[in-house]
């Protein structure tokens, strides 16, 4: 009983899940409670490619639904924006369901009359900001020109030259100079307040359009009091300014207090939009994929096959009018999404079979295996109990910071902990505890012989995954005779037996030369047999790729002496360490040197270790692992469903 | 001189693959020799850099053209040293300022999204333009507030200040390349000395060539004064010289400002044109003469990597026009006459 329990929680994780492809007929008036139904029970992928029924149907989607989810979304994200607001409110995923279309009209124009209001009171707003910007500027202008001295009045008294004053964006000064130059202005500073520069622009004669054009696009913003009123009366125009400041503060204070009203008696509303739109957008990702002619619509897509009952229920028990659903199990060809059933231990190991793609529905989900073999290539290059147990207690430090990937962090840890116990190394010392198993440093030749049988194990896996994989595909005699499969594997295990033999000097065994020559002979009656099928083209094909194969097989397996060689690597760099150490002189400051080197020099080289080793474990899954036995070309299964919370 | 060859191997290399995706003169000659649009589809077909462009409508072909220059540029920049790569990401912008300027402009029109989106070219998700967003918009003000959200606030602040100022689009146009043009001599001013060189001889020639039209554009055409046409030239200068553009705007003929033009390979290439289109196409055929021969020179340097992005540019620039130009039944000669790369030899 327990068996069959575990063999089918290994199968759910290792197989994707039967699908079956799907068809829904129904009314057309009832598509939001069937899509209601779908997203609820997060059982159906919409499958977006056109289907067999293209040439029947047509794409429906109902107009008012349309309009009124995107005006209504539009006014809400310029509130949400206006606002700021954030946070998430959760859905209630049981009784969810698609809001009609009507009730999104009717909240779309009350979002609209409150853009409205708000807009107004933000103009106001914005009016009062700019009169008060300009104030300051104003003082500083009025405070600048009496600095200088000059008798404006005077000046603009003058028949034959014209006088403004006003600001300038400071980045624009220099620009404006030069140009004002070609049309024989002047532009004069008279000081800087922020980003804006307060000039006077003279010239002679009248100001002409080609001059206003000019301080149009240089964004010149004239002052407004006349500058006659400027002479000789600072102090009055300095107190009327202050007078209109004050009076501007308080305006602004009342309309910032009209914002947060507003805010107060709407948010709830803005808060249900946002539920709203949330609902609602389960069924806007309908619109171009669904199909129908008056008044049928039609949706296909995909259900795990054996959700397909609870489907067909709910579908019955929810939706007032008739659903015909029609069925077909899932074929690979078809291109189903694969949906894998991961536990939260191996995800890590399942984002990292992303990155290389996600399984097909006719392939092996590798995240088993490469959960297992991970911490195993990690702990046996970075071998140390001192700072396995270092980084384990960093990895629950800071298991909130890294989420998923905490399972990866402290299984690696714990791998090189043991595996620093199996060398005897503790913060590369080789001398504190016995070594269980063997010491890289004394025994490098054992290590490398063991680095090799281990990737031979790992390559004899990648047959068996990639026989089971063909299997999968109903590409049963691939599976037994291909050189990738059984075959690829007897010839395999011969080969390595056969040159242990040859490198021990013992000669070739008959049982070596019986699995190379039985492993050649089936590949070659497999790949006759392909060549009849289907003609001689195959046969450079099949040549190319039974050479690629003999030769990565080669390249392949030798790739693992990097397991022993980062192990030798770290006892050596460590090695070098502690001798780099002992050249400083064992006096008491000599102490300090000594160990204020020894912490930084251990800090460096854990960082580049965790680094480089990471690295080519990484390299050694994905290159001489998932290359052989994965193509990766599935797509996840992301059923419709309402999601979670409002964000 | 050894380092510079270890630090762009790998680019020169993969510029080298690229090359082959480039039309040759026979291809161009191929093509306009072709009497339809499916022969052109076929000859296409058969190159190596826009055969998967064609598998489509026509409509879906054109964007499937300007994209193939976005392609390249993203494998410039992945295959450029980071300094390098960060020149080209801003130089590469100019897709990003071209699908706003089309938003906007259309937005100021009053152009429907649809008709907006059929000329957007498809941008990275790292553009940060929410193109979808803003084609939602009901008007240009509320793109360029949306707009003030996101990154590109500093393009847009200043454009919409000066647009709500003075409402002309040419306004608006000018404003977002000054920012263009500022970011790139930006990053160009970023660069090693010996990486800046060989790309400035190139980028010189586009600025050169934008202040050039616009002042053309700006005195002859939209009879802005001397002042103002200077002030919206862009703020950084190529062969023409600011003291020298300062000259030239206070011209009120095309003849006069060639004439008056200081270096002279300019003003030899602009000598014979008659009319302001006739100075773009001469000057977009003398900077792809200027990228061709960079380009052939094996150099090892950034520039070589800046003159095949131009050529592309100027390659799938020629195709559009060819392919629009068939499509619309316009003649050989008509459609030879705006071509700007192998094509127009």
């Amino acid at each position: 009983m327990v068996w069959t329990a575990l063999g089918r929680v290994v199968r759910r994780m290792v197989l994707p899940a039967p699908m079956v492809k799907t068809g829904m007929f129904f009314l057309a008036s009832d598509g939001p409670a069937v899509v209601s139904v779908l997203a609820r029970l997060g059982a159906c992928q919409i499958e977006r490619s056109p289907t067999e029924l293209k040439d029947y149907l047509t794409p429906y989607f109902p107009d008012e639904f349309r309009e009124g989810y995107h005006r209504l979304r539009s006014h809400y994200e310029w509130l949400a924006q206006r606002w700021q607001l954030s946070g998430e409110a959760p859905l209630d995923l049981a009784t969810a369901a698609v809001p009609t279309a009507a009730s999104m009209r009717q909240l779309a124009d009350a979002l609209e009359a409150l853009v409205g209001r708000v807009d107004a009171v933000a103009e106001r707003r914005k009016q009062l900001e700019t009169r008060r910007l300009e104030l300051e500027h104003f003082d500083d202008s009025v405070r600048a020109l009496a600095d200088l001295g000059l008798d404006v009045q005077a000046l603009t008294a003058l028949r034959f030259l014209h006088l403004r004053f006003g600001m300038v964006p400071v980045a624009n000064l220099d620009r404006l100079r030069t140009s004002a130059q070609l049309g024989d202005d002047v532009v004069l500073e008279l000081g800087t307040r922020h980003d804006r520069a307060h000039v006077m622009v003279v010239g002679t004669g009248g100001i002409t359009a080609d001059l206003d054009g000019l301080l149009t696009k240089a964004h010149f913003e004239p002052l407004g009091p006349a500058a006659a009123e400027l002479s000789g009366n600072t102090d009055t125009v300095r107190t009327e300014i202050a007078e209109e400041q004050a009076a501007l503060a308080v305006k602004l204070g009342q309309v910032q207090s009209e914002e947060q009203q507003l805010q107060h008696d709407h948010g709830a509303l803005v808060r249900d939009a946002a539920g709203v739109l949330a609902r609602a957008a389960v069924f806007a990702e309908c619109d171009g994929v669904m199909e129908g002619r008056a008044p049928v619509a039609f949706l296909s897509g995909w259900v795990v096959r054996e959700r397909l009952a609870d489907l067909e229920g709910a579908l019955r028990r929810d939706v007032p009018g008739p659903v015909a659903l029609v069925h077909e199990p899932a074929t690979a060809a078809g291109s189903p999404p694969s949906e894998v059933a991961v536990p939260r231990m191996l995800r890590p190991a399942a984002s990292l079979i992303a990155l290389y793609g996600s399984p097909g529905y006719d392939e092996i989900n590798p995240a088993l295996v490469i959960a297992i073999t991970t911490p195993l290539f990690f702990g046996m290059m970075f071998g140390d109990a001192g700072y396995g147990l270092v980084l384990l207690v960093a990895a629950v430090a800071t298991r909130r910071r890294l989420g998923q990937w905490r399972p990866v962090a402290v299984s690696c840890s714990l791998a090189s902990f043991l595996f620093g116990l199996l060398y005897g190394s503790v913060f590369g010392v080789e001398h504190w505890i016995p070594a269980l198993w063997l010491r890289p440093v004394e025994e490098p030749f054992r290590l490398l012989e063991m680095a090799l049988w281990g990737g031979v194990a790992f390559i004899l896996t990648t047959f068996v995954l990639k026989a089971a994989t063909l299997l999968r595909q109903d590409r049963g005699r691939e599976a037994l005779m291909g050189l990738q499969g059984g075959a690829g594997a007897v010839f395999y295990l011969g080969a390595v037996l056969a040159s242990r033999g040859l490198y021990l000097q013992q000669g070739v065994s008959w049982a070596a030369t019986s699995l190379v020559l039985g492993g050649l002979a089936v590949a070659a009656a497999h790949a006759a047999l392909e060549i009849r099928a289907h003609g001689r083209s195959m046969l450079t094909d099949l040549a190319s790729e039974y050479f690629h194969l003999l030769l990565s097989l080669l390249t392949n397996t030798l790739s693992f002496l990097r397991l022993a060689a980062f192990a030798l690597s770290h006892a050596a760099v460590s090695a070098a360490l502690f001798l780099v150490m002992e050249t400083i002189p064992p006096t008491p400051v000599g102490w300090v040197f000594r160990l204020t080197f020894l912490l930084v020099a251990s800090a460096v080289m854990l960082g580049l270790h965790i680094l480089v080793v990471a690295i080519q474990t990484i390299r050694l899954q994905f290159y001489e692992g998932l290359t052989r036995y994965y193509r990766g070309d599935g797509r996840p299964y992301r059923p419709l469903r309402f999601p979670a919370t409002t964000a | 001189m050894a380092l510079r060859y270890g630090k762009y191997a790998f680019l020169h290399a993969r510029l080298g693959a690229l090359k082959a995706g480039l039309l040759t003169e026979r291809q161009w000659q191929q093509l306009l020799d072709c009497g339809s649009a499916a022969e052109q589809r076929r000859v296409l077909e058969s190159t190596t850099g826009y055969a998967d462009a064609v598998r489509s409508t026509h409509e879906g072909m054109l964007r499937a053209l300007k994209q193939t220059s976005r392609t390249v540029a993203g494998k410039v920049v992945r295959s450029t040293p980071s300094d390098g790569a960060r020149f080209f990401r801003a130089w590469a912008r100019r897709d990003v300022l071209r699908n706003l300027r089309a938003i906007l402009r259309g937005k100021a029109i009053g152009r429907s999204a649809d008709d907006i989106r059929a000329v957007l070219i498809d941008a990275d998700a790292d553009d940060r333009l929410p193109t979808e967003r803003l084609l939602r918009c009901g008007s240009l003000d509320a793109a360029f507030e949306l707009l003030e959200a996101t990154p590109l606030r500093h393009w847009v602040q200043s454009a919409r200040r000066l647009y709500e100022r003075d409402p002309t689009l040419f306004g608006l146009d000018a404003a977002l390349d000054r920012l263009y043009y500022a970011e790139v001599w930006h990053a160009l001013d970023r660069l090693d000395a010996a990486d800046r060189e060989p790309v400035a001889t190139l980028l010189r020639l586009e600025v050169d060539q934008v202040n050039l039209l616009w002042l053309l554009r700006y005195r002859l055409n939209y009879r802005l004064s001397p002042a103002e046409t200077y002030y919206l030239l862009l703020p950084v200068t190529g062969h023409v010289s600011d003291t020298e553009l300062q000259r030239l705007v206070r011209e009120d003929s095309q003849a006069a400002v060639t004439a008056r033009l200081a270096y002279r390979p300019l003003r030899d290439v602009l000598a014979p044109c008659a009319s302001i289109w006739e100075v773009e196409v001469a000057l977009w055929r003398y900077r792809a003469r200027q990228a061709r021969r960079l380009l052939s020179q094996a150099t090892f340097t950034l520039g070589e990597a800046l003159a095949l992005l131009l050529l592309k540019v100027v390659d799938v620039r020629d195709l559009v026009a060819l392919v629009e130009g068939t499509a619309l039944g316009i003649d050989t000669v008509r459609i030879r006459q705006q071509l700007t790369g192998a094509g127009s030899h």
